[in-house]
């Protein structure tokens, strides 16, 4: 079940009060959302446990002075974001590995076989290529609206885009995804694709 | 971009889309049933959209759990132990114990608003803190503890307490918020007569905790170990027992609820009435169940939800006149009642005896020997004394 923003509130409050019931509740609540988010951002980044176990020491380390959120996922998802960055940077202090920083921040996206259909495999091309043509932060901007359901404002504060930006970008990935699809299917068989 | 703004600003539908539920699919079949206009378009935005399904990397529970522990002992590593507990000093000496306790995962949370309790404890500290006697600890900071094999506490007069016929002024000026607390050792028993009249038998290794004066809407008590309940009836002023796990709600009636920590479960079993029994904060699953008489619910610490059958009252009640009733019990089981009610020890060396089932009635008051007696008649076995607490059955 998906507690409602109100829930989290309340669960939130008894939590910055210090109970520790609470804390098991946002832990248990996000942590396979973040734990998802984190490994797309950064694919295999080894750190990302320790990430995750930051991000929860430091709010609880920090609950007393810790605003309200509204989203409290957003706002989970916007400090993980954060600390796996800083980590990533601290890494390549010492490795001295140049350009990883920017490799790290792939947002890969891969494709699940979500329904056994026709012309699966056709769709699944025509979708691929169209990932392929995005850039990471496009991809992330997709993740985030569809999986975990941000809003455009968010979205827009956490990549540092305009909101009306990241709403352009999800229509524009979404019909160039429509006319692609029909494309394929007609030329496949000549008549207009209707379900 | 008009029709599809629709659909994909609507955040129900995106999840519909991506992570459908029962409750999701009636809502959109309802939707699409009353405007089949617009039936194709979302069937086919959602296969759309659906090719954009990427797997989520899962954390396995073990990985989740174990990333839960270690994140756990951080945070209270860092964290100076600060006195959570308000109403016994005794009770600081285990903040180290509470940690690792904390640690563990046995938490143990009481409802906190303005009239029922704000306690933060763990279950085996008041294990570790048990007395030789009963023993009171009253919200002012008072400890009263009281001889005897079953005492008999009194709080039906505002502001007076009545121990064994004896009474005892209890200290007004103390927050309203902190309940007393009664903690009744292995081997002795006692009961209880709340400000509203209900009656409460203590089982031996028990710890109950309950306001003097009830709040204004509810009735509410935490219960460690075994207790049977007779509650003055209220439909205004629902009853509640709290354990660890669940709870069980009342309105008026007679039950017995079983929830000792070293068992795997915490049972309720219904005499008259009508109660109910629920997880507590279950946060994935909201579990609940309501009883009927010669009901028992069950609910397994390990998981698995609350289970409820047919049974006899009696069967889990007798304890209170000092018998046990089994009926196709598992000797481990009878062991260990006895165990709890003499404070002993009783160690089986061949585990397999444990597993046998009885059936039969054990009158506890007849004493040790006797009882004795019955368990190596069950078991086959003979009983070898260690020492004044410490016996072997093999």
């Amino acid at each position: 079940m998906k507690k409602r923003s109100e829930d989290w509130s309340v669960i939130w409050k008894r939590f910055k009060e210090g109970d520790l019931n609470a804390f098991q509740l946002i832990y248990d609540g996000f942590l396979s959302n973040l734990y998802a988010y984190g490994s797309k951002l950064a694919p295999g980044f080894d750190l990302l446990d320790d990430c995750i176990q930051e991000l929860f020491l430091e709010i609880y380390t920090h609950r007393k002075n810790l605003k309200n959120p509204e989203n409290l996922e957003f706002y989970l998802l916007t400090a993980l974001r954060r600390i796996i960055f800083h980590k990533i940077k601290k890494e390549n202090r010492f490795t001295n590995l140049e350009g990883n920083l920017t490799k790290a921040f792939l947002f890969e996206l891969e494709l699940d076989n979500y329904e056994n259909e026709d012309f699966k495999e056709e769709r699944i091309k025509v979708v691929k290529n169209a990932l392929a043509e995005l850039n990471a932060s496009q991809r992330e901007i997709l993740y985030l609206k569809f999986y975990n359901n941000l809003s455009y404002i968010e979205i827009g504060e956490l990549l540092g885009v305009r909101p009306d930006s990241a709403k352009k970008q999800v229509y524009r990935i979404i019909e160039h995804l429509r006319i692609n699809l029909a494309n394929r299917i007609l030329n496949l068989f000549s008549i207009c694709f209707r379900p | 971009m008009d029709i599809l703004e629709k659909y994909i600003e609507d955040s129900l539908f995106i999840e519909w889309v991506f992570r459908p539920t029962a409750e999701t699919d009636a809502h959109f079949a309802q939707y699409m049933a009353q405007n089949p206009e617009e039936k194709n378009e979302m069937l086919k935005l959602r296969k759309e959209l659906r090719l954009l399904s990427f797997p989520p990397e899962m954390i396995s529970d073990e990985r989740k759990d174990q990333l839960f522990k270690t994140t756990l002992t951080q945070m209270l590593k860092s964290r100076k132990p600060k006195p959570t507990v308000k109403f016994s000093m005794s009770i600081l000496k285990y903040a180290a114990i509470a940690v690792a306790v904390l640690v563990l995962g046995t938490l143990v949370y009481i409802n906190q608003s303005r009239h029922s309790f704000n306690l933060k404890l763990t279950e085996d500290i008041f294990l570790k803190n048990a007395n030789q006697n009963p023993t009171l600890f009253l919200a002012d900071g008072s400890r009263h503890p009281i001889r005897g094999e079953e005492v008999e506490f009194d709080f039906s007069v505002p502001g007076k307490i009545n121990i064994n016929g004896e009474q005892i002024n209890s200290n007004e000026n103390t927050d309203d918020e902190t309940p007393e607390v009664l903690v009744v050792p292995f081997g002795k028993k006692a009961r209880v007569k709340l400000s509203d009249g209900s009656r409460i038998w203590v089982n031996s290794g028990s710890r109950i905790i309950f306001p003097s004066q009830f709040s204004k809407n509810r009735r509410e008590v935490y219960l460690i170990g075994e207790a049977y309940f007779e509650v003055a009836h209220n439909p205004k002023k629902p009853f509640l027992v709290k354990t660890s796990t669940v709870s069980v709600r009342v309105l008026g009636t007679s039950f017995n609820v079983s929830s000792y920590p070293d068992d795997d479960f915490v049972s309720a079993v219904l005499k008259e009435g009508k109660i109910r029994m629920e997880e507590n904060d279950a946060g994935y699953f909201d579990t609940k169940v309501e009883l009927r008489p010669n009901q028992i619910a069950v609910f397994k610490k390990d998981g698995n939800g609350i289970q409820v059958r047919e049974t006899k009252h009696e069967l889990y009640t007798i304890w209170k006149e000092g018998l046990l009733n089994f009926e196709g019990e598992e000797l481990n089981s009878l062991i260990t009642k006895v165990e709890r009610f003499y404070n002993i020890s009783l160690e089986l060396k061949n585990p397999k005896i444990g597993k046998e089932r009885i059936t039969g009635k054990l009158d506890l008051n007849a004493g040790m020997p006797e009882v004795f007696e019955y368990i190596s008649k069950v078991s086959h076995a003979e009983i070898k004394k260690i020492n004044t607490v410490e016996y072997v059955i093999e």
